[in-house]
């Protein structure tokens, strides 16, 4: 009877039932097989007001909303190309750079090849990059700020990871420490990435454009009202004067002051639509990190992760054994998971086996992300794939064709990150 | 009869939309107020913070509420891409059904839960009560059952919006 | 039959370890039929959420501080009441004639006890000499958000506090939103708040205790005879927890002293007012109907007892 219940649970999910109505069941048919009133799944639910940090995630990702409504990505593809064109592989560092920043302010929610491809794509190509290298670019870019402050997916491993902390016999996780531990990670990446741009167009006539000071100047002015955000945000959060979800607050208020009143190119009417529109995508994430609740509560109420554990001990001996693993586990549940789906199901059960083989929470919140970044582009589900799919009106499979050669550069940058623990924690512990 | 129905959808939608932006207005307002309190007149307002920590709550089912109007909710969904596009209503009718019967266990015993919540009289923080912040729980799941249920037999009607993703 | 029990404190300490080994032992001596299972470090949730849990059968106990279970038998506050104690002896005192009345009071509230477990007395610790009430005033003292009970102690007092949740102290203290706490020893010790200020005011503000409630509905469900070995086993297991942690309590204070803390103390004048707001808030406390005026009057003879007999 139970395992009919979970092959119709698995079955519901592949044709398409919304996440939160799987987990739900799951939750309910566990609690069901252990005798315990459904009542429970509200409580869990409930839960979900008991998070201190949580209030950061409406918040972020309203502010990358208005961000993204507005003309930010002119400004910032301006900034980023006066600053760096000059470079060898200019316009190519200036994608990585700019889809960098707007994806982590943005909160990782996806809008970057929205916003931005529509503009890095015509700039790469009348630069004479190949179009298939440039399409592979802005479609691999798009997620390359998953691991900077103030990324949303490093946020949720934060906030699952602090409600199992208690629990478990490990160094706390704080939000600021994943965000600091996301910095050389994401800058090996980029660094990566252009290094690849570099060798891979050596052959091409790429003309460099000539460093002009006065269109820097120009540049940083046009952007003068949201150049000081990156600074109040990191500013206030790495000085400890602000809590997470008080950093979230301020860049809210923020930028909302920045774009309505002082670009003013959002008018106070269209305000309340997008601010229902952002709360749309918050509010399906927060359900599924609710029914989440309830699920991680039936598997530590049942315990299965020490269940989990022996069993996992008796196959896999040593750290790096159990670590080649997870990097194959985590890259295939990133091609067919939807990052935040990864992320609420997996988590609350690999931290606890993790942790016994002596894996820093912090850096195995690296791990995971990087992991999910590289999912984005991996079909079948790579959200990147769709959007730039449906942005460029080119087919999926052409697109990873194309992003396929950075794939492998991310891949390897991964697998640096992964066995390379100080990457990750010289700035934290 | 169509007509009434019409404007009580339509107000019920005005209600979800006007509540979710105030909420999100509030939560910065109140947010920076009280940054501003702490570091320039060195105090803190007792219920703020535990009225934020709700407000989330709020934001998540009323967003949840919304998405559901055109099942814009995050799902795995392979079949949709690997089967023809003349099985999808199957599909759809499928899981419309599902959801909504775990909508509707999830609101009936919430609506249990917070009724005796009601009667054990429990305070939140501030003589709020928990059972009013509580009731956007089986509030939330009694929308979404409703909504789940209307998107099954509009499907039946070969009437229902196609699944989606939430398109970011 | 398995007896789930949530507790907030962290697996591994003497409180959880006491509570596994009865656990243990209460499974030998009814041949299996009861079983105690822990969970520790609040996996099950905060004090509410363990509440409704319970309420549903989901678990059927927790070890928690005594306010956890003030709404079942309000006079079990009685030894919370700020300022009321002098020194250990005092509390011991209170507590040989008091312990079983909360005991009983707890029970008849629907919640089976077995003894009270010492939490230490919270002081002041500051970054600034705090002599004083004016001082205390004058300092950014935290205060545990979401926690209505010290929230109104503070109004009392005058104070006007930071609220932050207790995760983010440490930080608060480093950063200096936040120059003062008022804690357990133990606590300051274990989360390392100690190490961001400079000064303990020797003054015992406040008696903090834990103990275990196992809802009535749960217990009754065991036989007479294996109700009788429960409760001797943890009877016995608190007893000795009890006197394990005030131990504990004591080398903590002495521990902070050692890490730097400088003890201060207030004048007699500056005591006196202490104790007149302190009073005042107690007051309050009795007018509210947190306490009762006959459960404070028997404190106050006990203690006027156990000063007179000095
Ligand atoms: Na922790
Ligand atoms: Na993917």
């Amino acid at each position: 009877m139970i395992p009919i219940a979970i092959v119709l649970l698995v079955l519901l999910a592949l044709m398409g039932a919304p996440l939160f109505a799987i987990i739900l069941g799951a939750a309910a048919l566990g609690f069901y097989t252990l005798g315990i009133e459904m009542s429970v799944l509200h409580i869990d639910i409930y839960q979900l007001s008991n998070s201190v940090v949580l209030m950061a995630l409406p918040l972020f990702t309203f502010a990358g909303f208005l961000l993204s409504e507005s003309k930010t990505a002119d400004r910032m593809l301006r900034l980023s190309q006066a600053a760096f064109g000059w470079m060898p592989g200019g316009m190519a560092f200036v994608s990585l750079i700019a889809c960098a920043f707007f994806t982590a302010l943005t909160g990782g929610s996806g809008v970057t090849i929205v916003a931005l491809g529509a503009l890095l794509l015509p700039a790469l190509v009348k630069g004479n990059y190949p179009e298939k290298f440039s399409l592979g670019l802005v479609t691999s870019s798009g997620s390359l700020g998953l691991l900077l402050v103030p990324s949303v997916p490093l946020l949720i491993y934060g906030i699952i990871a602090q409600q199992m902390s208690q629990q478990l016999d490990m160094p706390s996780v704080e939000i600021v420490d994943l965000y600091l531990a996301g910095l050389v990670p994401a800058l090996l990446m980029v660094v990566l990435m252009y290094g690849y741009c570099v060798w891979a167009t050596r052959g091409t006539e790429v003309p460099r454009q000539s460093f002009d000071f006065r269109e820097l100047v120009d540049a940083l002015w046009e952007a003068r009202w949201e150049l000081p955000l990156p600074l109040v945000v990191l500013g206030g959060i790495f000085s400890g004067f602000l809590v997470i979800s008080e950093a979230a607050a301020v860049t809210a208020l923020y930028v909302l002051v920045a774009e309505v009143f002082l670009y003013r190119e959002i008018s106070l009417r269209r305000l309340p639509g997008i601010m229902r529109d952002s709360m749309i995508m918050v509010g399906g994430i927060l359900l599924i990190l609710a029914v989440a609740l309830a699920f991680t509560d039936y598997l530590v109420y049942a315990g299965v992760p020490e269940k989990l554990f022996t069993l996992i001990q008796t196959h896999v001996e040593s750290k790096i054994t159990f670590l080649i693993l997870l990097n194959i586990l985590l890259l295939l549940l990133g091609a067919v998971l939807d990052i935040f789906a990864a992320l609420v199901i997996m988590v609350p059960l690999i931290l606890p086996v993790a942790l016994r083989y002596g894996i820093d929470p912090v850096h195995l919140g690296i791990i995971f992300v990087a992991n999910m970044q590289i999912g984005y582009i991996t079909p079948p589900v790579g959200m990147n794939l769709f959007i730039a799919s449906y942005r460029f009106k080119k087919k999926v499979t052409e697109l990873f064709a194309a992003t396929l050669p950075f794939m492998m550069v991310l891949i390897i940058a991964l697998l640096m990150i992964t066995y390379i623990p100080q990457l990750s924690l010289w700035l934290v512990r | 009869m169509a007509a009434l129905l019409h404007r009580l959808h339509r107000t019920l939608h005005q209600i979800e939309d006007g509540l979710i932006v105030a909420v999100l207005l509030f939560m910065v307002l109140l947010a920076v107020a009280q940054i501003v309190l702490r570091n320039f007149f060195g105090t803190s307002l007792v219920w703020i913070e535990p009225l934020l920590q709700n407000a989330v709550l709020w934001i998540g089912l009323l967003g949840a509420m919304i998405a559901s109007r055109n099942d814009e909710h995050i799902r795995i969904d392979v079949a949709s891409s690997l089967l023809p596009e003349k099985y999808h209503p199957f599909l759809t009718t499928v899981v419309d059904l599902f959801t909504a019967f775990i909508c509707v266990l999830v609101a009936w015993y919430s609506v249990g839960f917070v009724i005796e919540e009601y009667e054990y009289a429990g305070t939140a923080f501030s003589k709020v009560p928990s059972w009013v912040l509580q009731s956007i729980i089986p509030v939330g799941f009694s929308v979404m059952a409703v909504r789940y249920v209307v998107l099954f037999v509009l499907g039946l009607l070969g009437k229902r919006p196609k699944m989606q993703e939430p398109v970011p | 039959n398995t007896l789930k029990i949530s507790t907030l404190y962290p697996d591994g300490t003497t409180i959880v370890t006491g509570l596994k080994e009865a656990g243990k032992e209460i499974a030998e001596k009814t041949e299996g039929r009861v079983k105690l299972k822990v969970y520790p470090g609040g996996v099950m949730g905060d004090d509410r959420a363990v509440q409704r849990k319970i309420r549903i059968g989901q678990l059927h106990g927790q070890v928690a501080q005594g306010g956890a279970f003030a709404s079942a038998y309000k006079d079990s506050q009685i030894l919370n009441v700020p300022l009321a104690f002098n020194n250990y002896d005092e509390v011991d005192a209170v507590r040989a004639e008091l312990d079983p009345v909360i005991q009983q009071g707890l029970e008849e509230g629907g919640w089976v006890s077995f003894g009270l477990i010492d939490g230490g007395f919270a002081y002041v610790m500051s970054e600034n000499p705090v002599k004083s009430i004016t001082d205390l005033r004058n300092q950014k003292l935290w205060l545990p958000a979401n926690d209505e009970g010290s929230a109104k102690a503070a109004k009392a007092f005058e104070l006007s506090p930071i609220l932050l949740n207790i995760g983010s102290v440490l930080t608060s203290l480093q950063t200096g939103a936040v120059n003062a706490f008022a804690a357990p020893p133990v606590a300051a010790l274990t989360l390392q708040w100690y190490s961001r200020v400079n000064y303990l005011t020797d003054m015992p503000l406040l008696y903090t205790f834990g103990t275990l409630g196992i809802h009535e509905k749960f217990f009754k469900r065991l036989s007479a005879e294996d109700q009788q070995v429960v409760r001797q086993v943890l009877e016995s297991t608190f007893a000795k927890l009890d006197t394990e942690s005030r131990q504990e309590n004591l080398s903590a204070f002495q521990a902070v002293k050692q890490q730097g803390l400088e003890v201060v103390g207030p004048s007699p004048e500056q005591l006196a007012e202490w104790r007149d707001y302190a009073k005042r808030a107690t007051a309050e406390l009795v007018e509210e109907g947190e306490i009762s005026q006959e459960m404070l009057d028997r404190l106050n003879a006990i203690l006027a007892q156990q000063r007179e007999g000095q």
